[in-house]
């Protein structure tokens, strides 16, 4: 069990920094990108495990999110170089295609499990970065509001 | 903040053409709807003078609507292809707060943007061999073995230089991807017929996996979430053909091949 991770936590290192740099990421973030993505994809492979579907990938989404803008706040750039590249292991590019290739088949019923596993699982990732997107602001925000009386 | 003012209107208008040239740049880049309308209001709002700033963005155009001096100045570009370069994002989003903190004359500011539409921070050739190992690598992630991640490698060596080869202008992105789809589960299903693959399945997701319009589609519900209606949908019909597309060439290729191996 032990070593499965630890080599999940090595591929998804190498994996994350490859499409990083395929998505042109600055060289200076490359590694805080491979990290992002890696903690996503730990997250997604420990729910996996426990059979919890859905909640892998919000979950996942969410630890991305959350420490791609605690890397945005650090670098001061956009959060996006260090969700993006995080969050192309999860997406479901994978049930998209599917879903395209069941109807070519002609298996409709397997198409449309496929199409709303698809919205589904988009919706629990962009959820979640919302939801870290929105708890890193809350959070940087009450810092700005602590500082003003000071002065 | 009384040295920022508007001197006259031809200043005006040139700031209104950066803008949107600011704009368009990150779009075409991979810039989210709200960071780019973000962007044009910061630059526009930072010189005084410039009255009932409208700024609408989606992921096909940008519009910009401004008064000055009661002479209302507009702007329309079209944006027609999208990439993801977040390097010159985030060069572009830092060049907005200088350029909003700082007294910059716009002219300086144009050639500055000309520098970072300039630069490329790693060659093609490079950017592919990375596309081809973290997909190989990620199909090993995936529980596919060593032969399987091999196959990939290739196939998408091969498709990415294909691709780029017969690259022309009037080619969209659905025959782009319809075209990098057949090509790629072409050569892994080449491979599966001498019997050195073990997981075709794994193998040809592992090919197509930057194809996939996975990320286009979230950022599509993002959208939705934030409250940018049209921009989602935009991206939603976009990411559902470019399903579409990679649907067929892999469809067309792997039925072909099933009647081939049962006709044998």
């Amino acid at each position: 069990m032990l070593i499965k991770y630890i080599s999940q936590i090595v591929l998804s290192l190498i994996a994350v920094s490859c499409f990083a740099f395929y998505f042109n990421v600055p060289k200076k973030v490359l590694p805080s990108c491979a990290i992002s993505g890696t903690i996503g994809w730990i997250f997604y492979t420990i729910f996996m495990d426990l059979n919890l579907y859905y909640l892998g990938f919000l979950l996942g989404a969410f630890g991305i999110g959350l420490v791609g803008g605690f890397y945005a706040r650090k670098y001061k750039m956009p959060t996006t170089v260090f969700v993006l590249a995080g969050i192309v292991p999860i997406v479901p590019g994978m049930n998209l295609y599917l879903t395209m290739y069941n109807v070519i088949m002609g298996d409709y019923s397997q198409a449309f499990r496929e199409a709303l596993k698809a919205s589904l699982i988009a919706g629990c990732i962009s959820v979640g970065i919302s939801l870290a997107v929105y708890v890193i602001e809350t959070i940087s925000s009450n810092k700005v509001k602590k500082k003003i009386p000071l002065k | 903040m009384e040295d920022f003012r508007i001197k006259d209107e031809i200043e005006a208008h040139a700031l209104v053409k950066l803008a949107t040239r600011l704009g368009t740049c990150m779009l075409i880049n991979g810039a989210e709807i709200y960071r780019v309308e973000d962007t044009m209001l910061r630059l526009l709002s930072s010189r005084k003078g410039l009255e009932e700033i409208e700024v609408v963005a989606t992921y096909s155009s940008i519009m910009v609507s401004s008064e000055f001096k009661g002479q209302t100045i507009t702007k329309i570009r079209k944006v027609k292809e999208r990439t993801f370069n977040l390097d010159k994002i985030s060069k572009l989003n830092n060049f907005s707060r200088e350029f909003a903190q700082s007294p910059m004359t716009i002219f300086k500011a144009n050639s500055e943007l000309d520098l970072i539409a300039a630069c490329l921070p790693y060659k093609t050739h490079k950017r592919m061999l990375s596309a081809s190992l973290g997909s190989s690598v990620f199909v090993l992630a995936m529980n596919g073995d060593i032969k399987d991640s091999f196959v990939t490698f290739v196939a998408l060596t091969f498709g990415q230089i294909f691709l780029e080869k017969t690259r022309h202008s009037n080619r969209k992105y659905f025959m782009e991807t319809l075209i990098g789809a057949v090509v790629m589960s072409l050569i892994c299903v080449i491979f599966h017929s001498f019997g050195m693959v073990t997981h075709l399945d794994l193998a040809i997701v592992g090919a197509i996996i930057l194809l996939f319009p996975g990320v286009v589609l979230t950022n599509a519900v993002r959208d939705f979430v934030n409250a940018d209606m049209v921009s989602g949908l935009i991206g939603l019909i976009q990411a559902i053909f470019t399903a579409a597309a990679i649907g067929t060439g892999v469809g067309i290729v792997v039925k072909l091949y099933t009647v081939w191996r049962l006709s044998c």
